[in-house]
């Protein structure tokens, strides 16, 4: 897979490892910026609050 | 391997040093090479002894052009191989030629060169086929380790990260409320220098208060706004005010909860407070200044100690409480830590913050802003 994803980028091995950077930062941005928000609520250890149900 | 037996015997007669060997099996080369040409792997080019140098460059070039033309990998492999082994086979077959060094030294080289040149070329073809189970395996792997890192970085974010943010949200929201309050007139004040003005209620999701604790540092504060969801409430504003619960100075309980660990973590030391600790809320109005009583450890669902009577919800009351909810333990949902304040003070806006937060660092920050 990542083989595959070097293998796909352009350029020498110096351009290609700048682009690969690139691709992770990207995808750590994503992640923390859009994906764990929406995960995060359903982890067990942010409860703060007494409700009637519970949780 | 009758070769490679016949030329084992030999080697204990003659030890002499590799390179003789090929000159003098040159010397016979026409009748081996066409009996050597239909097996070109690398087990009868190494064990015969008799066979001759030249006939297996020859060998080797015919091959190199087969294996070229076809595109075969494993050609290339007997051919490399060859090359390693050749230097080892030739000691055990050197014991038929002795005379002739200087002319060996001509011979390999070239050979060497043209096969380093070969394999230089076909390396990438040998690397790139992976068959479907060690492409399959490998993905698979790949993809865990992608997923355990995936797992460490929500970690890194959830126990890292959100403080970072809800700090940031913090301060930001806690200067727009106190340049907020500058531009707004305080309520009036009661006739009764000793009974407090009710904060008025807000909209769901607004900010109307700041918390200083000084038990909990002497730069700690936090806002409070409207609500218990944790967006936007309490992940980025700080505390929450439960609903229909009482506003500060308000009789009754002015209830509240905040995350103890993540987001900024606004009760993160709930567990510290002792008896007469104070608890300063700040609001348009004024400092409304309570002190911690007693905690409490319930089961998530227990509503009833948000009543005005903490545990006994018939009864109205006629106490000024706060009442503090935070999960117990830290990192879990399983229990909630309740703190229990009753309001002790109250000082009008006007007349400046009470002297537990006067000179701290907290006070100091929020108030440059030329809030209250």
């Amino acid at each position: 897979m990542y083989g595959f994803i070097w293998r796909l980028l352009p350029g020498n091995w110096f351009v290609k490892l700048i682009f690969a950077l690139i691709l992770i930062a990207a995808v750590v941005l994503l992640l923390m910026q859009y994906v764990f928000p929406v995960i995060a609520p359903y982890m067990p250890f942010n409860n703060a609050t007494v409700t009637d149900g519970g949780q | 391997m009758v070769n490679s037996s016949s030329s084992g015997n030999e080697p204990g007669a003659n030890p002499p040093s590799r390179p003789t060997i090929r000159p003098a099996q040159r010397q016979h080369p026409a009748p081996q090479a066409p009996g050597n040409s239909p097996y070109p792997g690398p087990v009868d080019t190494a064990g015969s002894g008799d066979q001759p140098l030249p006939s297996r460059r020859e060998l080797r070039r015919r091959e190199a052009e087969a294996a070229a033309a076809q595109g075969q990998p494993t050609a290339h492999y007997s051919d490399a191989s060859d090359m390693y082994a050749d230097p080892d086979y030739s000691g055990v077959e050197s014991g038929q030629a002795t005379q002739a060094m200087p002319p060996a030294h001509q011979g390999p080289p070239p050979t060497r060169r043209e096969q380093a040149a070969t394999r230089r070329k076909r390396q990438p073809v040998e690397r790139e086929p992976l068959g479907p189970v060690r492409g399959t395996v490998r993905t698979f792997g790949e993809l865990c380790i992608t997923a355990g890192l995936v797992l460490i970085l929500f970690v890194v974010w959830q126990l890292w990260w959100t403080d970072i943010e809800a700090n940031r949200d913090n301060e930001n929201l806690a200067d727009q409320l106190t340049e907020d309050w500058a531009n707004q007139d305080p309520n009036e004040l009661p006739d009764d220098p000793d009974e407090p003005v009710v904060a008025d209620p807000v909209d769901k999701n607004s900010a109307f208060g700041i918390f200083y604790i000084p038990r909990f540092g002497d730069d700690y504060y936090r806002t409070v706004a409207e609500g218990v969801d944790l967006e936007p409430v309490l992940n980025r504003m700080g505390v929450g005010r439960y609903p229909n619960s009482a506003m500060p100075g308000e009789v009754g309980n002015f209830s509240v909860a905040g995350h103890r660990v993540t987001y900024g973590k606004p009760f993160n030391k709930i567990a510290n407070l002792r008896p007469g600790d104070e608890i300063i809320v700040q609001t348009k109005d004024g400092f409304y200044t309570y002190t911690f009583r007693n905690f409490d450890i319930i089961l998530p669902d227990a509503v009833e100690v948000l009543s005005p009577v903490p545990d006994e919800p018939d009864y109205k009351g006629k106490d000024r409480i706060l009442t503090m909810t935070a999960c117990n333990p830290m990192f879990s949902a399983r229990e909630r830590y309740v703190a229990y304040s009753e309001l002790t003070d109250w000082t009008p806006a006007k007349d400046g913050p009470p002297k537990s937060i006067k000179d701290s660092k907290a006070y100091d920050k929020v108030s440059k802003n030329g809030g209250a």
